[in-house]
C-alpha cells in the first residue's frame, strides 16, 4: 500500500489533510491506516470511537480515554500481550505522558524486539523521543541506529518519519544545527508548511540565534492566516510562546507576561516546570544568603 | 564553446559591416550599393543611406563621433552624419575600387585600401588626403592601424602582409602650430614620393602562397593574423625590429576572406567563402569549433569594440553572434549566492555582510577549456556544487566539494565527473541526471549510484531540468513544462509553454517565473498561470522580493510586475545584468564579468501598488507619508484602479483635485476646490454631482454662485422651501424678470400675484383668464373695467379651470439633504484618522518637562560607551590564585558535577566544564554554584533582585520543538553559543551580547533625558545586573561591560541626590545646594552633566551663592559654548562675578578631590577613612561597612573579594 501522502501530512502536523487522504483508502481497512485516523483525530481532539471491534481500535479508545482521565489501567490491559506495535505506541505514549519514562521505554523495547514490521518506524520514532525527554541521549542515538543499520531499505513511506527522529536526536544533542537538521525543517516548510513545520524551523533558528529569522516565524505564525487554523493554534500555541520567550529574552526584553500566559495554558509544559523547579531553587540561594 | 545568434539580416550580399560602439547599431555595407543601419537588439532597420555608384565594400564607425565612413567601387571615401544621415563630404584620390576604410582610433584619421595597389590616409577634419603608402604590386586587400602603436598592418593579392612604420606622419600633423609653408611644401613633396619618410614599409612578411585577403594586429600583443586564397590562416609575431611567422591554421577549403582575434580570449575567428566560421585557439592553432551556413559565402567577421558581440558578412545578409554564453553560473542558498566567475572559480557571496568571499575552487579543469558551465546546483549540506558543461562528446557534469574556508583559487579534490545532463540537487544527499540516450531522469546519490531511474514521456525534447522544490524538479521541455516529484517518480503538474529557459521561485516557493526569450509567465506552484506578459527585449533574469513583486531584466531595463500583471520599468541598465536576489531596495546581480553588483533601486512605486492591489491602506498611507510619490503617472494609475480617494492625497493642483474630488463623491472637497477654480465648468459639474447625491446645500451655493435663478426655483420647489421660494419671487420682482416672476408664481401658486403680473406687464387677457379661473371675481371685474370690455365680449376657453396642480408640501420643514445611508469610511480614511492620533501620541513624547534642559543630539550614546572614562579599576583583576580557589570550591559544592553526572556526556556537561563563569553555571541550571561564585567575587548576599536574570539566562538558551504525537511532552534543546562549533571544548550555552548592555544604557540615558529619574535608576540597575551575569569573549566588550558598570554607577549615585534634592523641603537651602554641587561631581556624560551644572548653578544663583554660581557657569560653558543655555550661563556668570559673594556656606570645595559617600551623600575628603563596594566601587565612610551597597542593592559593602569575572 502507497502512505507516502498520509505519512507526510500527519508528519508534518497536517492532521486534517492526512485524514484526507486516509479517507482515500476507503475500499481497504489495515492497521497502518487506523493508526494514522486515530492519530489525527486523536492531535485534533476529535477523538469519539473507531466504532470498530479490534484490538487497535479499542486501544485507541482506551487511548483518547486516558488522556482525559491519565489513568493507565485500561490500557495496559487490553494491550497485555498484544504484538501489535501500533497498540504498543500507543501504551508508551500514555506511560510517557505519566512520566513513566522507564516503563514507557521498556514497553518500546518489547515492541523492537520483536520481529512485527509494522508500525516499527513509528515506534522507533517514540522510542527516541521517550529517551531524549529522560536526557537518555546516547541511547536515542543507539536506537536510531541500530534501526537505520539493521533496515537499510526501509519504504519511501517511512523515510519522513526516520527523518524526523534523527531531527530529534539532532535537536536535542545539538548536532547539525547549521547542517543538514536546518536543512531538513527548512525544506519541511517549504513543502509543507504548518504550524508544526514551522515552529522545527523556529527552534532551528533559534538554535543558531538567527534572530531576526526567528522573529518573523513568530510573526508568521501569528499572523491571520495561522491563527484561524484554531485546530492547530489549540495544539501548538503552548509550544510557540514557550520559543518566543527564549527569544524574547535573547532580545534582552522581560518574559513575564508571556510565562505567565503559557503558564494559564499550560502548566505542565517543560518550561513551566522548569521554571517552578528553579524559582524553589532560588528562593533557598535567598534565604541563605540574606 | 557554442555560438549563439543573436540576429540576422537578409539581404542582398554584404560585404562589409560595423559595430557601433555603444548604441546597438550595425552597419551594413551591401553589393547592391545600399549601406544598412539596423538596430541588432530591436532587430529593426533603422536607415538606409544611398549615395554609393556600386558595390560597397569598407564601412567602419567613428569610436566618438556621429559618424561613419563608407567606401566602394566608385572609388570614393564617404563621411556620413548618423545625425543629419547624409553624406557630409566624399573623399577622392583612390583610382581604383576601395576594398576598406577604418578610423583612427584616437587622431581625425582615415586609412582606405585600394586595387589602385595604395593605402591612403586621410584627415576628415580638413578633409585631406596626409599620405599615400605605396609598395604593394596588387591590389591591396585590406589595411587597418594599431590600435595603440604607429604602425599599420595591410594585406595584398602579392601574397604579403606588410607591416608600416607611421610615426613619421604622426609627428608632422599632431603639431600643428609648426605648418609653416616650408612644411606645407615638404608635405606636399611627400605626398609625390609615396609618403617615403612618413611612412615607411617596417616588415614584409611573405608565406602565403596565393593572395592575402586579410591581416589583423592583435589587441595587445606583438601578433598578426592574416588570410588568404591559399586557404590558411597564418599567425605573425614581430618585435621591434623582425617579424616572423608563427604558424598556420589549415582546415578552410576555400579563400579565407577576412580573419580577426577574439579581443580578449586567446582565440582566432575566420571566415571564408567555404561557407564556414572557424574558432581557433591562438595558443595551439588548433580548431575549436566552426560553423557553417548551406549556401552563403562569408566576406567579412569583426568584433564588437566593447562587448563580447561578432559580426559576420555574406551573401545573403549578416548574422550578429557571441561566442559562448555569458552568464555567470550561480546558485543561491538561505543568504549566499554560489557563483562561478569569470576565471571559472567558484565564489560565493554573502547578502547580508554584501561582501563576496574569495574563491573556494578552480574548475577550469573541468569541460572544455573554451565552453562556459551550463549551470551549477549547490548542496548547502554538503556543501558542494555540481556543475553542468558541455564538451564535444556530449553533456557532462561534475560534483565538486567545496573547501570549508575560501583560500583562493585551488584545485578541487575529489572531484566526480561523469557524462549526464542537468544534474540537480533534489535532496541533501541526492541529485538528478537526466539521461538524454534512454531519455530518463536518473536521480543519483553522492557518490554517483543510480538509485532510482525515471522515463520521461513527453513528445518533446527535455532542455533543461531545474530545482522543483523539495524532492521535486522541473523539466523544461521545448513545449512544456513538467513539475515532477521524483522521490514518488510522478508528475505533478505540467504547463504547456513553449521554449522556457530559465525558472525563478518566489521566497515562500508558492509562485514561480518561467521564463522564455520574450515571455514571462508566472504560475502558482501547481502550474496554474497566474499572468502572462511579452518583452520586445529579450528577458535575462528575475528573482522575487520579499513582499511577492517580480522583479526582472531584460537586456538593457530592470523592470518589475505584480501578480495581477500590474508592471513597469524601475531602472535603466547599462550593461546587461542577471538579478539572483532583491531584498528592499537593492538588486543583487550578476554582471557579464562574473562579478556581483548590487543596484539601488527604488521600490516606492510597486510596493504602493502591490499595497494598493492588496487593500493594504495602512502601507499605502505609510508610503504615501515617508516618500514623494508625485507624478501623473501615478495618479492616473490610481484613478484607474479605482482609487480617487487616494490619488486626491498626492495632488495640489485644484483642477485635479475638484476632478478626484467628483469622482470620489466627495462634495465638501470638490466645493472647496470649486471655490478655488471659480469656473462655471466646475460649479455645473459640481451642482450636477451634489443634486445627484441629494445633498441640497451645495446644490444651493452652487446654483446661489452662479445666479441660476431658475434653477434655484426649481430646487426650493423642490425641497419644499416656500419662504425661499417666496424670497426668489421677490428677487425676480426686483430684478424685472418677467418670465421668472411668473414661473415663481406657479411654483407658489399665487394666483393674484400671477394674475397682476400679466396686468402690469400689459397682457389683461391673460390676467383676467387667470382671475376668472381661479375665482377672483373682484380682480376680474377690474381688469375688465381698465380694459374697457364687457364680460360678455370675453369668450374663455372652455377648458378653463382653475390651476390644480401644485400639491402643498407634505413635509413641514424644507428637505436640506436627501437622507443617504451614512457611507462607512473607507480604510484608507480610517487609516488616516488613525495616523492622525499616532502623530499625537508622538508629539507628546517628545515633549517632556526636562526636554528644554538638553543640548545636542543624545541619538549617537551607543559610542559613549566607548570613551576614555577611566575605569574604577580598584586593586585590579589578578586572577591567578583566585582561579584556583573558585574550582576547588566548586568542587566542594559539588552542585555542577551532581547534575552532570546524570546527563551522560551532553551538552550541559560541557558548557560547565568549559567554563565556570556565573553566566555559565546559571545557564547550565546550576544556580547555588553560580551563587557562590556570585558571592566569592564581588560580594553579592542579596539575590532577589537578580532572580529574573537568572531565570532568562537559564531559558534563553532553551528551546522546545513540538513532540509527535503533541500529546507528549515537547523536546527541548539548547542554544549553543555558536551553532557550528566543533571543537568540543569550545561549545558554551548561547550569550546574549553585549548589545543588549548598550541597549539598556540607552534607555536610561533616554530616561534621564526625559526627567523620569526613578525609572533611570532602575534601568540603571538593570544594568548592573546584566553585568554580574555575564559572559563576554574579548577584551572589547569586556571592557565596554566594565565601563557600562561605572557609568551606571555613577548615574545611580547622581541620580539619587537628585533626587533627594527634590525631596528636601524648601527652607533646607543648605543641603539642596550641597546635593546640587555634589550631582555635578558624578561622571555622567558631558550633555548630561551640564544638565547638573545648570540645576546647581540656578539654585546657587537663586539662593545669592554668587562665587559658586560662577564655578558652576564656568563649569557649564566649558561643555555648552552656545546657543541659549550658554548666553543664560554666561549672563549669570557676569552678574555672580559681579556680585562676587556666597551667601550660605556649604560643604562643597570644587578646587578639592574628594568622593560621594553613597549612602549619605556626603563628601569623603582624602585621608580620610573609607570603603568600597565590592561589586560597583561606589565609595563609603567607614561606618558603612557591612551594609547593603544603595547602588546594586545586592552586594556587602565593604566584604573581601576576588572580583567579577565575565571574561569567557
Amino acid at each position: 500500500m502507497d502512505y507516502f501522502t498520509i505519512k507526510q501530512q500527519y508528519y508534518t502536523g497536517n492532521f486534517e489533510q492526512a485524514l484526507q487522504e486516509v479517507a482515500k483508502h476507503n475500499k481497504v481497512q489495515d492497521d497502518t491506516l487506523l493508526f494514522y485516523k486515530g492519530k489525527c483525530l486523536v492531535a485534533l481532539g476529535k477523538y469519539e470511537s473507531m466504532g470498530e471491534d479490534d484490538i487497535l481500535s479499542n486501544a485507541f479508545d482506551k487511548y483518547a480515554a486516558f488522556l482525559s482521565s491519565k489513568k493507565l489501567n485500561e490500557l495496559e490491559q487490553i494491550s497485555s500481550g498484544i504484538g501489535s506495535l501500533y497498540v504498543l505506541n500507543l501504551l508508551a505514549s500514555a506511560q510517557a505522558i505519566n512520566g513513566d519514562f522507564d516503563a514507557a521505554l521498556k514497553t518500546c523495547n518489547v515492541g523492537l524486539d520483536s520481529e512485527e514490521e509494522h508500525g516499527r518506524s513509528e515506534l522507533v520514532l517514540l522510542t527516541v523521543q521517550i529517551a531524549l525527554l529522560d536526557k537518555q541521549y546516547s541511547m536515542a542515538s543507539a536506537v536510531l541506529q541500530h534501526h537505520a543499520s539493521t533496515r537499510e531499505n526501509y519504504s519511501n513511506d517511512d523515510e519522513i518519519i526516520i527523518n524526523l527522529a534523527e531531527s530529534y536526536v539532532n535537536f536535542a544533542t545539538g548536532k547539525e544545527v547549521t547542517g543538514s537538521n536546518f536543512y531538513f525543517y527548512e525544506e519541511l516548510c517549504q513543502t509543507f508548511p504548518s504550524w508544526k513545520t514551522q515552529l522545527g524551523l523556529l527552534c532551528l533558528h533559534l538554535q543558531q540565534s538567527h534572530i531576526p529569522e526567528a522573529q518573523s516565524i513568530i510573526e508568521l505564525l501569528e499572523s491571520e492566516y495561522y491563527q484561524q487554523q484554531a485546530e492547530y493554534a489549540r495544539i501548538y500555541t503552548p509550544d510557540l510562546l514557550a520559543n518566543k520567550i527564549t527569544l524574547t529574552i535573547m532580545q534582552g526584553e522581560k518574559a513575564d507576561d508571556l510565562r505567565s500566559e503559557l503558564r494559564d495554558l499550560k502548566p505542565e509544559h517543560p518550561l513551566c516546570r522548569d521554571y517552578q523547579a528553579n524559582n524553589v531553587k532560588f528562593d533557598e540561594i535567598v534565604a541563605r544568603y540574606a | 564553446m557554442k555560438m549563439l545568434t543573436k540576429f540576422e539580416s537578409k539581404s542582398t550580399r554584404a560585404k562589409g559591416l560595423a559595430f557601433h560602439p555603444s548604441r546597438p547599431w550595425v552597419l551594413v555595407a551591401l553589393f547592391s550599393s545600399t549601406i544598412q543601419l539596423w538596430d541588432y537588439r530591436m532587430g529593426t532597420l533603422l536607415h538606409k543611406f544611398e549615395d554609393h555608384e556600386g558595390p560597397v565594400r569598407g564601412i567602419d564607425f567613428h569610436p566618438t563621433q556621429p559618424l561613419f565612413v563608407s567606401a566602394g567601387d566608385d572609388y570614393t571615401i564617404k563621411v556620413w552624419s548618423l545625425e543629419t544621415k547624409k553624406c557630409l563630404f566624399t573623399l577622392n584620390g583612390h583610382l581604383d575600387y576601395v576594398r576598406t576604410v577604418f578610423f583612427h582610433r584616437e587622431l581625425p584619421w582615415i586609412i582606405s585600401a585600394s586595387d589602385d595597389q595604395t593605402i591612403r590616409i586621410w584627415n576628415w577634419q580638413n578633409r585631406k588626403e596626409i599620405a599615400c603608402l605605396t609598395g604593394h604590386n596588387h591590389f591591396v586587400m585590406c589595411a587597418d592601424f594599431h590600435p595603440s602603436e604607429d604602425l599599420v598592418v595591410s594585406a595584398s593579392l602579392d601574397e604579403t602582409v606588410r607591416v608600416w612604420d607611421i610615426s613619421g606622419l604622426r609627428k608632422k600633423h599632431s603639431a600643428p602650430g609648426s605648418f609653416n609653408l616650408e612644411d606645407q611644401f615638404s608635405a606636399q613633396q611627400n605626398l609625390l614620393d609615396g609618403g617615403f619618410g612618413d611612412c615607411v614599409v617596417k616588415f614584409i612578411l611573405e608565406g602565403h602562397t596565393r593572395g592575402v585577403n586579410w591581416a589583423s594586429f592583435h589587441p595587445t600583443l606583438p601578433l598578426i593574423v592574416s588570410g588568404g586564397d591559399d586557404r590558411q590562416v597564418k599567425l605573425w609575431r614581430m618585435s621591434s625590429t623582425k617579424a616572423w611567422e608563427v604558424d598556420t591554421c589549415r582546415g578552410h577549403t576555400n579563400n579565407v576572406d577576412s580573419v580577426i582575434f577574439h579581443p580578449y580570449q586567446n582565440l582566432i575567428i575566420s571566415v571564408g567563402e567555404d561557407k564556414t566560421i572557424r574558432v581557433w585557439d591562438l595558443d595551439k592553432r588548433t580548431p575549436v569549433k566552426q560553423f557553417k551556413r548551406e549556401n552563403d559565402r562569408f566576406w567579412l567577421v569583426r568584433a564588437h569594440p566593447h562587448i563580447n558581440l561578432f559580426g559576420a558578412a555574406h551573401d545573403s545578409g549578416i548574422m550578429v553572434f557571441k561566442l559562448d554564453r555569458e552568464r555567470p553560473c550561480s546558485a543561491i542558498s538561505q543568504n549566499q549566492l554560489i557563483f562561478v566567475n569569470k576565471e571559472k572559480q567558484v565564489q560565493t557571496f554573502d547578502y547580508n555582510k554584501k561582501v563576496a568571499t574569495l574563491p573556494y575552487v578552480s574548475l577550469k579543469k573541468i569541460g572544455h577549456q573554451w565552453n562556459a558551465f551550463r549551470s551549477i546546483s549547490y548542496n548547502p549540506s554538503q556543501h558542494s556544487v555540481l556543475v553542468n558543461s558541455v564538451d564535444s562528446q556530449g553533456d557532462r557534469f561534475a560534483l565538486c566539494t567545496l573547501p570549508k574556508q575560501p583560500t583562493g583559487a585551488i584545485e578541487p579534490t575529489g572531484i566526480l565527473e561523469d557524462s549526464g545532463s542537468f544534474a540537480t540537487f533534489v535532496a541533501r544527499n541526492r541529485f538528478v541526471v537526466y539521461n538524454v540516450s534512454s531519455s530518463s531522469l536518473e536521480v543519483r546519490s553522492l557518490d554517483n549510484k543510480i538509485t532510482k531511474s525515471i522515463k520521461v514521456d513527453g513528445d518533446s525534447a527535455v532542455r533543461d531540468i531545474v530545482y522543483g522544490g523539495p524532492g521535486c524538479v522541473l523539466i523544461l521541455q521545448t513545449r512544456s513544462v513538467v513539475l515532477f516529484d521524483v522521490q514518488q517518480g510522478k508528475k505533478l503538474a505540467e504547463i504547456a509553454l513553449k521554449n522556457v529557459k530559465y525558472v525563478s521561485w518566489s521566497a515562500d516557493g508558492q509562485f514561480l517565473a518561467l521564463m522564455s526569450k520574450h515571455t514571462i509567465t508566472i504560475v502558482t506552484k501547481q502550474l496554474e498561470v497566474v499572468t502572462s506578459m511579452h518583452e520586445t527585449i529579450r528577458i535575462k533574469s528575475a528573482a522575487w522580493d520579499e513582499t511577492g513583486v517580480l522583479i526582472y531584466s531584460t537586456l538593457n531595463h530592470i523592470k518589475y510586475t505584480l501578480l495581477n500583471g500590474d508592471n513597469g520599468i524601475i531602472k535603466t541598465l547599462e550593461n546587461t545584468l542577471y538579478i539572483t536576489k532583491v531584498h528592499g531596495k537593492f538588486v543583487y546581480a550578476l554582471n557579464r564579468e562574473g562579478d556581483v553588483e548590487i543596484v539601488t533601486i527604488d521600490p516606492t512605486e510597486y510596493r504602493f501598488k502591490k499595497a494598493l492591489v492588496n487593500k493594504n491602506f495602512p502601507e499605502v498611507l505609510r508610503i504615501i507619508k515617508n516618500s514623494n510619490l508625485v507624478g501623473q503617472n501615478i495618479i492616473s494609475y490610481l484613478q484607474k484602479s479605482g482609487f480617487p480617494d487616494i490619488a486626491l492625497q498626492f495632488v495640489q493642483e485644484p483642477q485635479t483635485r475638484f476632478d478626484l474630488a467628483i469622482e470620489h463623491g466627495d462634495l465638501s472637497i470638490a466645493f472647496e476646490e470649486a471655490q478655488k477654480l471659480d469656473n462655471a465648468a466646475a460649479w455645473e459639474r459640481l451642482g450636477k454631482e451634489a443634486l445627484a447625491q441629494g445633498n441640497t446645500k451645495i446644490v444651493e451655493l452652487v446654483y446661489q454662485t452662479q445666479k441660476q435663478f431658475d434653477k434655484l426655483s426649481f430646487l426650493y420647489l423642490i425641497t419644499g422651501d416656500s419662504s425661499k421660494l417666496a424670497k426668489m419671487e421677490s428677487i425676480a420682482e426686483r430684478r424685472g424678470d418677467i418670465s421668472g416672476l411668473i414661473l415663481n408664481t406657479i411654483y407658489s401658486n399665487r394666483m393674484e400675484k400671477r394674475t397682476d403680473v400679466f396686468a402690469k406687464a400689459g397682457s389683461l387677457p391673460l390676467a383676467y383668464a387667470i382671475a376668472k379661473a381661479n375665482g377672483q371675481s373682484n380682480a376680474a371685474a377690474s381688469l375688465l373695467e381698465e380694459a374697457g370690455i364687457d364680460e360678455q365680449d370675453v369668450v374663455l376657453p372652455d377648458t378653463l379651470s382653475a390651476s390644480t396642480f401644485l400639491k402643498a408640501p407634505v413635509i413641514s420643514q424644507p428637505l436640506d439633504s436627501w437622507p443617504l445611508k451614512k457611507a462607512e469610511l473607507s480604510f484608507f480614511e480610517k487609516a488616516l484618522l488613525g495616523q492622525v492620533e499616532d502623530l499625537k501620541i508622538d508629539e507628546n513624547v517628545n515633549e517632556s518637562e526636562q526636554s528644554k534642559a538638553q543640548i545636542g543630539d543624545f541619538e549617537d550614546e551607543d559610542t559613549i560607551l566607548g570613551n576614555d572614562e577611566s575605569l574604577e579599576d580598584d586593586g585590579g583583576w589578578d586572577l591567578g590564585d583566585e582561579d584556583l580557589e573558585i574550582e576547588e570550591e566548586l568542587n566542594e559544592s559539588g552542585a555542577v558535577e551532581e547534575d552532570s553526572a546524570t546527563i551522560e556526556d551532553s551538552q550541559l556537561a560541557l558548557w560547565v566544564r568549559n567554563s565556570k563563569l556565573p553566566y555559565v553555571l546559571v545557564a547550565t541550571g546550576a544556580f547555588e554554584a553560580a551563587a557562590q561564585a556570585l558571592n566569592k567575587q564581588a560580594g553579592v548576599v542579596n539575590f532577589e533582585p537578580l532572580r529574573s536574570r537568572f531565570t532568562d539566562i537559564y531559558e534563553g538558551c532553551r528551546i522546545y520543538m513540538s513532540a509527535t504525537p503533541n500529546e507528549l511532552s515537547a523536546v527541548s534543546g539548547l542554544v549553543n553559543k555558536n551553532a557550528d562549533e566543533e571543537n568540543a571544548s569550545k561549545i558554551l550555552p548561547y550569550i546574549s551580547g553585549i548589545d543588549l548592555v548598550t541597549k539598556k544604557m540607552n534607555e536610561g540615558f533616554k530616561l534621564f533625558k526625559a526627567n523620569k529619574l526613578e525609572l533611570a535608576i532602575e534601568c540603571f540597575r538593570d544594568v548592573i545586573y546584566m553585568i554580574v551575569l555575564l559572559a563576554v569573549d574579548n577584551d572589547e566588550d569586556e571592557e565596554i561591560a566594565r565601563s557600562a558598570l561605572v557609568k551606571a554607577r555613577e548615574y545611580i549615585l547622581g541620580l539619587s541626590m537628585e533626587l533627594k534634592r527634590r525631596a528636601l523641603s524648601a527652607d533646607d537651602v543648605k543641603r539642596n545646594l550641597e546635593l546640587a554641587s555634589y550631582f555635578t561631581r558624578t561622571k555622567l556624560l558631558p550633555q548630561h552633566r551640564s544638565t547638573a551644572l545648570q540645576v546647581a548653578m540656578s539654585q546657587s544663583f537663586k539662593h545669592k551663592n554668587f562665587v559658586q554660581a560662577s564655578y558652576f557657569a564656568a563649569e557649564f560653558l566649558k561643555i555648552v559654548t552656545t546657543g541659549p543655555r550658554a548666553e543664560q550661563a554666561q549672563k549669570i556668570k557676569d552678574r555672580a562675578d559681579s556680585l562676587a559673594h556666597d551667601a550660605i556656606e556649604v560643604d562643597f570645595d570644587p578646587y578639592a578631590d574628594f568622593n560621594i559617600c553613597a549612602s549619605s551623600y556626603t563628601p569623603i575628603y582624602k585621608d580620610s577613612p573609607e570603603v568600597s563596594d565590592p561589586l560597583t566601587g561606589a565609595k563609603y565612610h567607614a561606618s558603612e561597612k557591612g551594609k547593603i551597597d544603595s547602588i546594586s542593592l545586592i552586594s556587602k559593602i565593604g566584604v573581601p573579594s576576588s572580583g567579577l569575572r565575565i571574561r569567557l
